[in-house]
């Protein structure tokens, strides 16, 4: 046969150009997709900041694509916790519950509506939970020491508990809503916000850090966490629970997204007298630290809440159910044993019992 | 060959020539720092400066793929300022390289006119993948270093701090708090230090201690 109409050294031209165009194109489509894969993958950067405040270490960690943004975001978070400590805290002279303490019996103070939200709030705790959560504690605490520099170092005295406990009720507090002032009712009651004041301050630098664009982070205020979006690699963080006998083990793990873990536990402030551990979550019926438990953790999206259900589990133990309503607990009692819901169970990657 | 024929021809040679001296250049910059640990440590003292210049390093692509840790930690006393690059567990000689990483790197320390001793300078250090090695130990008092061990150089550490001494026991590549003069003596129940990242704080002292 004979192929007049295209002569052979065209056909190889053309076969050579139609296979050159094919590679260039395969080589252009390789080169260009990196290109591509390149710029959807923005570097980002993990960073830390710690300070301690409010009598723990308070340590953030942000993952941003700008190291200045992190950063600042980082500084007004700490900022703002040390401000929320000048107004909450009562071993300093010249916070507003100080003022509070020396003068709402003698006449009512108006309160700044932060402090007087917060007073509202913890009351309306105290009402939820037949008083077992209660900001009028000061005097008991005081008598423990444990948030000072001189905690208790002889056996506790029964007598005077008792007559502490005189002093200890938050039917005690009377809030005005019209003027927004506060009154004792009784003379010596003092408030301590140690309770509470945490958690509101993990809240509110969370606030802050969203604020400055800010959304992948994790806050740990000694042992409350907040986590919020991812960790750099994508993954969700991974918050764990130590075991209350020996720090450096984990009794278990989870991973977290957007949401907070507050665990009470007996290992952090503590003082052994005579054989027997005394430490600083009390219960304020009586006076005495909460037997029963030795760790108690909640998951919750809002910290403040978390540090007042954990401590509740801790000191309620065995009547958990009762006011814990499907929030994911994880509770070591007295002797050693894990009580946990269905929805904690979930959660939870080791340590499962 | 007619003019359609040409096009085609030309219309290859053209995108050779973009192809081409891309694929020379990578083959020339030999450093390839994907996906392998490394820790560039800036001792500084215009902060702001270097941060601008470590994030342009980093975000040009030439650190890898992927996230990078960054720390920041002033240092106490008079210090040499300088800019050190480790890439696995080498330390790089960027000042007698040529490569695109060791270029820049050369262009970052001259900008910020290193090296130099400066007195409490910044220590500025952007790391990946940091491995289960410890490669030191770091003492900050109020969030600024005041002394780094090695960790393999065993022995007691006698730390000062507000309320005491706090001794830190440091052997085999692993580090804890044998006592300490404070009330609670948290810090003595805290985790050791095992790894890079783990750390230990005494709050009545002010001091953090922590591994790289």
């Amino acid at each position: 046969m004979n192929y007049t109409f295209l002569p052979n050294n065209k056909i190889k031209i053309y076969f050579k150009l139609f296979s050159g165009v094919v590679k260039v194109l395969l080589l252009s489509i390789i080169f260009y997709s990196q290109n591509i894969f390149a710029q959807n993958e923005e570097i980002k950067f993990e960073m830390s900041a710690n300070k301690y405040l409010m009598g723990t270490e308070f340590m953030i960690t942000v993952v941003h694509k700008s190291i200045d943004s992190g950063k600042m975001a980082m500084y007004y978070a700490l900022r703002e916790i040390e401000r929320i400590e000048n107004v909450t805290s009562n071993y300093k002279d010249s916070t507003e519950i100080s003022y509070v303490n020396k003068n709402a019996f003698i006449k009512p103070v108006k309160l700044t509506p932060e402090l007087f939200g917060l007073i509202t709030r913890s009351l309306d705790y105290s009402k939820m939970y037949d008083g077992y959560f209660d900001i009028t504690v000061g005097p008991l605490t005081n008598y423990w020491g444990f948030n000072s520099d001189h905690p208790i170092d002889t056996e506790p005295d029964k007598k005077r508990i008792k007559e502490l406990l005189k002093f200890v009720d938050y039917k005690y507090i009377k809030l005005n809503f019209d003027d927004s002032t506060i009154s004792f009712l009784k003379k010596g009651v003092e408030i301590d916000l140690g309770g509470i004041a945490k958690g509101y301050a993990l809240d509110r630098a969370s606030e802050v850090l969203r604020k400055r664009g800010v959304n992948d982070f994790l806050i740990n205020g000694g042992g409350d966490v907040y986590a919020s979006g991812r960790k750099a690699d994508g993954n969700k963080w991974v918050v764990g629970i130590k075991d209350p006998r020996n720090n450096e083990n984990l009794v278990a793990t989870m991973e977290v997204e957007n949401t907070g873990v507050c665990t009470s536990g007996d290992y952090e402030r503590f003082k052994i007298i005579n054989g027997k551990r005394y430490h600083h979550i009390f219960n304020p019926k009586t006076g005495f630290p909460a037997p029963g438990s030795q760790s108690s953790t909640v998951v919750v999206d809002n910290c403040e809440k978390g540090v007042v259900l954990s401590k509740l589990l801790f000191i309620r133990g065995e009547n958990y159910r009762d006011f814990l309503n499907g929030i994911p607990y994880y509770e070591i009692d007295g002797e050693g044993s894990i009580i946990l819901n269905v929805v904690m169970e979930k959660m939870i990657n080791e340590g499962k019992k | 060959m007619d003019r359609r024929d040409f096009l085609k021809a030309s219309g290859l040679f053209l995108a050779a020539g973009m192809i081409i001296p891309k694929v020379a250049k990578s083959m020339l910059s030999n450093r390839v720092i994907s996906s392998e640990n490394f820790s560039l440590e800036v001792i500084t003292g215009n902060t702001d400066l270097a941060v601008r210049l470590l994030e342009e390093f980093a975000t040009d692509g030439e650190l890898g793929k992927g996230s990078i840790n960054y720390s920041e930690y002033p240092i106490s006393g008079d210090v040499m300022g300088d800019l050190i690059f480790v890439q696995g567990n080498e330390l790089v000689d960027y000042t007698n390289s040529y490569d695109d990483v060791s270029l820049k790197l050369k262009e970052i320390r001259n900008k910020l006119s290193l090296p130099m001793i400066l007195p409490n300078p910044v220590r500025l250090r952007l790391y990946r993948n940091s491995g289960s090695t410890i490669k030191k130990i770091m003492v900050a008092q109020k969030g600024k270093i005041i002394s780094r061990i090695e960790p393999e150089d065993t022995g007691f550490y006698t730390l000062h701090g507000k309320s005491g001494k706090l001794i830190l026991d440091v052997k085999n590549n692993y580090a804890r708090v044998k006592d300490a003069e404070c009330k609670h003596k948290i810090c003595k129940q805290m985790s050791s230090i095992k790894k890079p990242g783990d750390y230990i704080t005494c709050i009545p002292n002010e001091l953090h201690i922590f591994a790289e």
